[in-house]
């Protein structure tokens, strides 16, 4: 019957409650003699096991986070209701039972963000690489940074930048900004550049800053050109050659 | 109460909780507390009056423990019931946690007839009838129904660890409850 009551596992978990009210209220079977015996053959080993097992198997399809746990759970509440409604003569005993037997199983079933071991290790990992690349990367770096920097003059960094949301029809930048960028970059390859307040980016920004303006490396996505662009608008170069800005001083 | 009494109750509610209170024979507890069966008897009239009183002192403890967890970190009513499921979390969770004598004695004892079923059943009612209080106080409509519901989770739940200790029920159950007790404010 528990079989046929729904088409779905999470269905069939719940209809218990609603086969075994029918049931105690059918005047024929349910008889003030026949109490205790309903009462003691419901808690009896046999159907305790078949039940748990049968709820077991349901709350796995249903993606119950601990089967078995759910189970125990359903069948103790079910127990307990049915005892309830024996017992204390109460009518809504089931149909409450119901009620907190579809919160268990919401909490039970709700997808939850849940690591296993081996998805830790292998994102621990992800992120050791990663800061090794970055670190590898940042002390490549650090010489040329350093050499933009000597001719720095200081002034605040006063617009912050705001990442925008992309669409999806942006997700690759157009030639013509790829080839503006590396015309910007090349331009300053030709001055002495530095923005000394690229110390102070977050770290996203700094990456961007030190690989795309800083080591010209281009990337094709847009927002990284658009942030790259930014900063390049914010540096300081000075064109003026070092000769002749050495003879003028 | 004397030290031997006291002894003999905290000896025979862990060997209950433990053991089962039907598999926990008079011999076994008065071996644990080191005593004899003429003392326990001096103290305990039969051994339906020391499960009794267990159960008594055990269910005491718990709702004394909870109690003072509301009332000192929850003025408010609506903050008391939606807390209630944290204690009775931080209660099952704790490491001397043995369970809960009123469940496991209504199990063991089905026959309505017996005065150990009937005072279970009776714990079993003052504790929803408790839950049911700060429901009142939280002016939830249907006090009497989350009561019920609430009762049902927890009664499951403690079951449930106490077949398999550290299951995880009653993390369950407490998600179970914010569902039950958001929705019951709601209205």
């Amino acid at each position: 019957m528990l079989e046929k009551s729904s088409a779905t596992a999470h269905g069939r978990l719940l209809s218990i409650f609603d086969i075994l009210e029918d049931w105690l209220d059918a005047p024929h079977i349910v008889t003030q003699s026949s109490l205790e015996q309903i009462n003691t053959q419901f808690s009896s080993k046999t159907h305790a096991h078949l039940l748990q097992d049968y709820l077991t198997l349901e709350a796995a399809k249903a993606g119950a986070a601990m089967p078995e746990m759910l189970a125990y759970q359903l069948y103790f509440m079910a127990v307990a209701a049915v005892q309830e409604k024996l017992q204390a003569n109460n009518h809504k005993s089931m149909s409450h039972a119901k009620n907190a037997a579809r919160a268990i199983i919401a909490a039970q079933t709700k997808k939850e963000f849940r690591i296993t071991r081996q998805s830790a290790y292998a994102i621990a990992a992800s992120f050791l690489a990663v800061f090794i690349v970055a670190g590898s990367l940042l002390i490549s770096n650090f010489n040329q940074a350093n050499k933009l920097d000597q001719l720095a003059t200081v002034q605040p960094f006063v617009q912050p930048i705001v990442p925008h949301v992309l669409a999806t029809s942006e997700l690759t930048a157009s030639p013509e900004q790829t080839a503006d960028l590396i015309a910007q970059i090349e331009l300053m390859r030709h001055g002495n550049c530095q923005l000394i307040e690229a110390i102070q980016l977050p770290d996203n920004l700094k990456g961007i800053y030190l690989n795309i303006v800083v080591n010209g490396q281009v990337s094709t996505d847009p927002y990284e050109q658009k942030m790259a662009m930014e900063l390049i608008k914010k540096t300081r170069c000075n064109y003026t050659p070092m000769l002749m800005a050495n003879s003028t001083s | 109460m004397s030290i031997l009494r006291e002894k003999i109750l905290n000896t025979a509610t862990n060997l209950f909780q433990t053991q089962g209170i039907n598999s926990t024979g008079v011999d076994n507890i008065v071996a644990v507390a080191g005593t004899t069966k003429m003392t326990l008897y001096k103290y305990f009239r039969t051994k339906e009056a020391l499960i009794l009183e267990v159960l008594q002192t055990s269910q005491q403890d718990f709702q004394t423990w909870l109690d003072e967890k509301l009332n000192s970190n929850s003025k408010n009513p609506s903050d008391k019931i939606k807390q209630l499921f944290n204690y009775i979390e931080e209660w099952v969770c704790a490491p001397e946690f043995i369970g809960i004598g009123f469940i496991k004695a209504s199990a063991e004892f089905p026959n309505e007839e017996n005065p150990i079923h009937q005072l279970s059943s009776q714990q079993s009612r003052q504790f929803r009838q408790f839950i049911g209080k700060l429901a009142n106080e939280a002016n939830i409509k249907d006090a009497e129904g989350l009561a019920l519901q609430l009762s049902l989770l927890f009664e499951g739940a403690v079951q449930a660890e106490q077949m398999k200790r550290g299951s995880g029920s009653i993390k369950y159950a407490k998600k179970a409850a914010k569902i039950l007790i958001d929705g019951a404010i709601k209205g």
